[in-house]
């Protein structure tokens, strides 16, 4: 269980769509600045030294990249989560008998394992999507059209 | 042939893959790519995985089309085409159709080019279902290996079942088959204190529980107390050490010179069950007289569990019918004990050189059932013809039977030992006190549900320098059929056994030596720990 959480995971009420193929909004990325509390957006783009995330209420937040401590990109769901690992494995361990105490919960590890690894491949953190390559999850990855103005960015 | 090394290393093997998965779910998979030159983009895409993907055009306007799988540049790249949808900077769909747009208004290509499936998952998950694939197959296979048996009992109420001191009426698989059940409990007592017994059920069984009673024996300092095979105390000498024992394999003393549960056992003759083998020891610096015993330290491997799961596996669906005909019927519930089956499996035979007839002499048996606790019993010896040193052969089955030490004890006096009730029985997390009223009536019964534990107080009285205790436990089990036995029912075959048990125990025993090795590995760790609910609910 431990291993299986101990990756970052979706945070809740989100639902990450952001960049999986066909959608045409940014990332969903949650951001937590130096100083102040952790924000959960989309992400609009990333200029020189700025990050723009949408927030709640439609509103821009800008923030300087060198405020930023840390941060967490999801920028899909899994097509094929395998969560049926977790009805398939446990199942099995029925038929034996009283390992069924041992094998149940290896069986769930390994299915969290499993699942978690797959969920993995829709989140990055700052460690392994640096930030001079974030804005390939913008919804602007090309940098703030010159056209578009801020107050104008809605979803 | 599942042998222990297998079973270890299918639990290896699985709990590698468990790290293996663990640690693969914190990498990532990092597929996305952006293009800002067609040229590029038109190169790169002869090489995706997946054919041509979809394609995000992001507009330098700050719209964007997003080309399904079937978009194209045209020769001169300056537009590139294809069924896909419009959408302007807040994302709004502006259109869905053919599309054609200029490559000079596109600020940048996005897709991905996916470098990572679930083949690899798809894989462990394979591999991990045939490891619990496998495991099923052994346990429908051998049913009778994924299951313990038996009341056990124990004073460091944290030792594990391979350390329980006692062992409960094995044989009494019916109410009417309850009897009592007597095993030695290792060190002394202090006078005066509180000892207690941890009482666990560790098996799919109810334990109908009528009384516990611990014998104390007041044991001065040169001496040793002792029960015999036929449940009476005795105060003793010392022991002697065997100082040779052999077997047909070859000299076994070192195994059998102390109490170290090093045992001595050996494998069933993959022919028959019954199959005797013979093993001998010398005292040589023992003086025979009337008041010599041999003491064995034993206990039973999993052969009588196999049979008897293996005759309630026979009675399928039919349990419920035949149990009744057991309880009404006296003829056919002794062709399970040691008037039938047991008797056909047989016990330790002890045999005694006699010098002067220059022939052995039969003394008696050791034979208590149950694979558990190590028993400690003596067997007073009678034959005596006044030579310096002793010879004693035990006859006994093949695989059925583990001893751990074998001594002479001199010097036997019959005693008296003094009967202690449990003053307090709590069960583990449960109320104080709640149950100590069970084993006093008589017509109670303290029923344990698996993985059930109580602590049993016994005052211990004060005139003594130190006791010897001894556990005396009486009742009867219930076994929980498995739906894995239903399949096996087979009446002709519960028939044969019982009324033919020699011959079956031939004809089984190559079934059973196929299992013999994984079955011990898998009973030791199939203990239930923990209550699958409780007789407090």
């Amino acid at each position: 269980m431990l291993i299986a959480s101990g990756c970052a995971s979706y945070p809740k009420g989100i639902n990450p769509v952001g960049k999986n193929k066909t959608d045409p909004y940014g990332a969903t990325m949650k951001v937590s600045p130096k100083s102040t509390k952790t924000i959960i957006g989309e992400l609009i783009a990333v200029n020189g030294d700025s990050l723009y995330l949408l927030g709640a209420n439609n509103q821009i937040m800008r923030y300087h990249i060198k405020d930023i401590r840390t941060y967490v990109v999801y920028y899909g769901t899994p097509e094929k989560t395998l969560g049926w690992t977790y009805a398939l494995l446990p199942a099995i361990s029925i038929s034996h008998g009283f390992w069924m105490i041992l094998s149940i919960p290896i069986n769930l590890i390994f299915a969290g394992g499993i699942t978690n690894d797959v969920k993995q491949d829709m989140i990055y953190t700052n460690r392994e999507l640096p930030i001079d390559k974030l804005s390939i999850m913008a919804r602007f990855p090309q940098g703030l059209p010159p056209s578009v103005s801020l107050n104008e960015i809605t979803r | 042939m599942l042998h222990k090394l297998h079973i270890r290393r299918l639990f290896h093997i699985t709990l590698l893959l468990v790290v293996i998965a663990g640690i693969s779910s914190c990498g990532t998979t990092q597929f996305r790519k952006d293009y800002y030159n067609v040229n590029t983009l038109l190169h790169d895409s002869t090489q995706f995985a997946t054919g041509t993907p979809w394609l995000k055009a992001h507009m330098k306007n700050g719209n964007i089309v997003i080309f399904y799988n079937t978009w194209e540049v045209d020769s001169a790249q300056t537009y590139i085409s294809g069924f896909g949808a419009q959408y302007d900077f807040n994302r709004q769909l502006i259109t869905q159709d053919h599309l054609s747009i200029p490559i000079d208004d596109i600020a940048l290509f996005e897709t991905n080019n996916p470098v990572q499936d679930n083949k690899g998952r798809i894989s462990a998950i394979t591999i991990m279902t045939g490891l619990d694939i496998l495991f099923g197959v052994v346990c429908i296979t051998v049913p009778k290996a994924c299951w313990g048996s038996c009341p056990t009992f124990y004073i460091d109420s944290t030792a594990t079942t391979h350390y329980a001191d006692a062992e409960g009426f094995s044989n009494a698989i019916l109410p009417s088959m309850q009897y009592g059940d007597i095993d030695a409990l290792p060190g002394s007592v202090l006078p005066g204190s509180t000892f207690r017994i941890t009482l666990r059920n560790e098996a799919l069984e109810t334990h109908c529980i009528d009384k516990v009673t611990l014998y104390a024996i007041s044991t001065p300092t040169n001496k040793t107390a002792f029960q015999s095979v036929d449940n009476k105390f005795y105060l003793g000498d010392k022991n002697f050490i065997c100082s040779k024992a052999y077997d047909e394999n070859g000299e076994i003393t070192a195994l059998l010179e102390k109490a170290d549960t090093q045992e001595r056992f050996s494998t069933t003759d993959e022919h028959n069950l019954k199959s005797k083998e013979a093993i001998y020891l010398n005292f040589s610096s023992a003086q025979a007289n009337d008041s010599i015993g041999l003491l064995l330290r034993f206990r039973q491997t999993l052969l009588p569990t196999y049979c008897y799961y293996n005759a309630v596996s026979y009675m399928g669906d039919f349990v419920g019918g035949i149990n009744t005909l057991l309880e009404t019927d006296e003829k056919i519930r002794n062709k399970f004990g040691h008037d039938g089956f047991l008797g056909a499996l047989g016990g330790i035979d002890v045999h005694v050189w006699n010098e002067s007839e220059n022939d052995w002499k039969y003394e008696g048996a050791f034979n208590e059932t149950g694979p558990i606790a190590i028993n400690t019993q003596i067997l007073p010896l009678s034959a005596s013809d006044g030579k310096d040193s002793i010879k004693i052969k035990l006859v006994l089955n093949k695989g059925l039977w583990r001893i751990d030490q074998a001594a002479l004890v001199t010097d036997l006096h019959r005693t008296q030992a003094k009967a202690i009730s449990p003053q307090v029985i709590n069960a583990a997390g449960g109320h104080e006190d709640a149950f100590s009223d069970y084993l006093s009536d008589s017509t109670n019964y303290l029923i344990t549900y698996p993985g059930e534990h109580f602590y049993l107080d016994f005052p211990m009285p004060e005139q003594s320098d130190h006791y010897t205790a001894f556990l005396y436990s009486e009742g009867y089990y219930l076994e929980w059929m498995r739906g894995d036995w239903l399949a096996d029912k087979n009446i002709l075959k519960l028939r044969y056994m019982l009324n033919f048990p020699n011959l079956y125990l031939k004809t089984e025993a190559s079934v059973f030596k196929e299992h013999e090795a994984a079955m011990e590995q898998i009973f030791w760790n199939s203990r239930i720990s923990q209550p699958i609910f409780s007789s407090n609910e």
